[in-house]
């Protein structure tokens, strides 16, 4: 929460005094999160989106694709970005306008785990691949999808994908909760190609579904999915975002305290154990849908 | 009158591209108490606007020089995310969300009793999550829910709906074609038990004879839009069973207690019968306890003064302290009439 909260001391106290025995304020596990609620294209004014409840956390996330310039070293890559607004509803501490440091971690190590996981292939986001696809070139191993027009998209420019998250009530674990919507979001995006003249829309498909899982160090203790008054009272904290495999796509440790090699090792293994039954979770939710 | 009519917006039987006649509103939906972090919330979607609205105090406005020393500051902040409108929108305020900003809480200011809270802030967030011609009148209508469920009190909930001029008919809750290729466009909100207007935009063309049929026409609006805030208030409270969410007023006999904030023409006028001696001053004092400290309820047990009022004001409340209690910390005292309040204003 932003650096104006403040925890009672007596809380504190109790918080710590649990922790050193292992249990947590809510009751729950150590490895547990909280309930998991996420809807899926509830937004019409978005190409994919999602409402996400973490507990009372709550966040929209909304995806949006535009044409836009590739970065000049990457003339043929998709665009990718993420910004989150962390905005003053979410939380009676939070005041109104200036871009919060948090709110920009947050959506940096979101934009990791969906970078890094290459679940999107930003080489097959450039327009002119959308214009290929007519030729019967496959994009993400489909087939071609019907004509495509030559549209007043000019030559050289790729898609822009503007994953915006809109934190509205603020309980905790900012970090699992917008990169589980995000993700969601993604999972139900369109290409709207036919906006732009470029052919039929398509699915944005995603290659693996990263999952990311945020731990917080309190005393020796470590917990999974930190709710608002243990992210106050945590020392440490660290995310750790995996891909289908197990394997470590992006990390961030946080907060003043400090983590030894041995828990990382430890947070690592339980994140390996736990992410398959998140992803289960996401994807029940979202063919339900 | 000059028509840009590319888009048939009106068919030969008189009704628009959605199937309304003239006089209809979009369906609406209200929820209130959606956020466990704000003092009060609602979310509303009405056609294909969806939007939330959260208010966090009173509190102590920060920074000081904004405190007015004889009453509260409503401070409404309108906002649209980045995914709420057809091509992005960047995020944070521009000049049209400022205005916006500005006129909805002068609206609010006029319904809040903001004379009972001193230098404190009302803060009104107002996040559009989906844009679809009318937000601005969702908000306010959101907005005034969103006070009462944070236990506000208020002369009325806003009620606000745009009328406009389609081709060459007057019609109601404009979407956004119509919007786009109307001729008028004539935002408006009422307190609907006086109806006194306070909103009024209006752009585009209109005779004299067409303001006042828009005008009926969004009164009429309104006062069903207030039903359905009313019916949405009423509907949190009946289907929330053990009243664990309900941070201001958890275990308090929900229905009347919450009701005589906003819907005391009524029912509410027993309650308040008793305390007609209550003046501005008790008032004032009252207000200023709830804002310093969430022990109001018993601050006020302490004072003689509200304490005799409180016996006389109402039996019910004097026979259980607990619900003195909830309302005190939930910001609105019982022990003040809302009528008295208004006739010292005016």
């Amino acid at each position: 929460m932003s650096r104006k909260s403040v925890i009672s001391t007596i809380k504190r106290d109790h918080l710590l005094a649990l922790a050193a025995q292992g249990k947590r304020i809510d009751g729950r596990d150590g490895d547990q999160f909280r309930d998991l609620d996420i809807q899926f294209g509830l937004i019409g004014s978005a190409d994919g989106s999602s409402r996400l409840k973490l507990g009372d956390t709550q966040v929209y996330c909304g995806v949006k694709l535009e044409p836009g310039t590739p970065y000049p070293d990457q003339p043929s890559q998709g665009v990718l970005t993420t910004s989150v607004e962390l905005v003053a509803m979410a939380h009676p501490d939070l005041g109104y306008g200036s871009p919060r440091e948090e709110a920009i971690e947050v959506a940096r190590v979101v934009d990791r785990g969906i970078r890094e996981s290459q679940c999107l292939d930003l080489s097959l986001l450039s327009i002119s691949s959308e214009k290929n696809n007519s030729d019967g070139k496959a994009i993400d191993g489909k087939a071609s999808e019907g004509d495509v027009s030559e549209g007043g998209v000019p030559e050289g420019l790729v898609w822009t994908i503007y994953i915006d998250l809109h934190v509205v009530n603020h309980a905790g674990n900012l970090f699992d909760a917008c990169s589980l919507a995000a993700v969601s979001a993604l999972m139900c995006t369109t290409v709207p190609n036919e906006k732009y003249g470029l052919g039929k829309d398509r699915p944005l498909a995603l290659s693996c579904t990263p999952i990311s899982n945020t731990f917080v160090k309190m005393g020796t203790s470590l917990f999974l999915d930190p709710g608002p008054d243990e992210g106050l009272v945590a020392d440490a904290r660290l995310t750790v975002t995996l891909d289908d495999a197990g394997d470590i796509r992006a990390m961030q440790k946080g907060l003043r305290g400090t983590i030894l090699g041995s828990e990382v090792k430890k947070l690592i293994n339980t994140a390996q154990e736990l992410a398959p039954k998140t992803r289960m979770l996401l994807l029940e939710q979202f063919q339900r849908t | 009158m000059q028509k840009k009519d590319s888009v048939i917006l009106m068919d030969e039987n008189g009704k628009r591209r959605d199937g309304r006649a003239p006089g209809d509103l979009r369906p609406i939906h209200i929820e209130a108490n959606v956020l466990s972090n704000a003092s009060g919330s609602c979310y509303l979607e009405w056609g294909g606007n969806k939007l939330l609205v959260a208010v966090h105090g009173p509190r102590e406005a920060q920074p000081r020089h904004l405190q007015d020393q004889t009453k509260a500051i409503i401070q409404c902040r309108y906002n649209m995310a980045a995914f709420s409108v057809g091509e992005r929108k960047r995020p944070g305020p521009d000049r049209r969300s400022t205005e916006i900003s500005k006129v909805l809480s002068e609206a609010l200011d006029a319904a809040v009793f903001t004379q009972r809270f001193p230098r404190a802030t009302i803060d009104v967030y107002i996040e559009v999550l989906e844009a679809s011609a009318g937000t601005r009148c969702a908000g306010l209508t959101a907005a005034s829910v969103a006070l009462a469920d944070a236990g506000i009190p208020m002369r009325d909930m806003v009620a606000a709906v745009a009328a406009g001029k389609v081709g060459d008919t007057v019609v109601l809750d404009l979407d956004k074609e119509e919007d786009n290729h109307g001729t008028a466009d004539l935002p408006m909100a009422i307190l609907p038990r006086t109806g006194e207007i306070v909103l009024l935009q209006m752009d585009g063309h209109l005779t004299a004879d067409e303001l006042d049929r828009a005008q009926t026409m969004a009164i009429e609006g309104c006062l069903e839009i207030n039903r359905q805030q009313v019916e949405a208030l009423k509907k949190c409270y009946q289907s929330d069973d053990n009243g664990a969410d309900n941070a201001g007023y958890a275990d308090s006999d929900g229905g009347d207690a919450d009701t005589a904030g906003y819907d005391d023409s009524d029912d509410g006028a027993t309650d308040n019968a008793g305390s007609d001696d209550s003046d501005g001053g008790d008032a004032d004092n009252a207000g200023s306890a709830d804002v310093d400290a969430d022990n109001a309820g018993s601050d006020d047990s302490d004072d003689d003064d509200a304490d005799n009022n409180e016996h006389e004001a109402d039996e019910k409340i004097d026979d259980d302290p607990q619900v003195t209690e909830t309302f005190g910390s939930g910001g609105l005292d019982p022990n003040v009439s809302l009528f008295d309040e208004k006739e010292g204003d005016e």
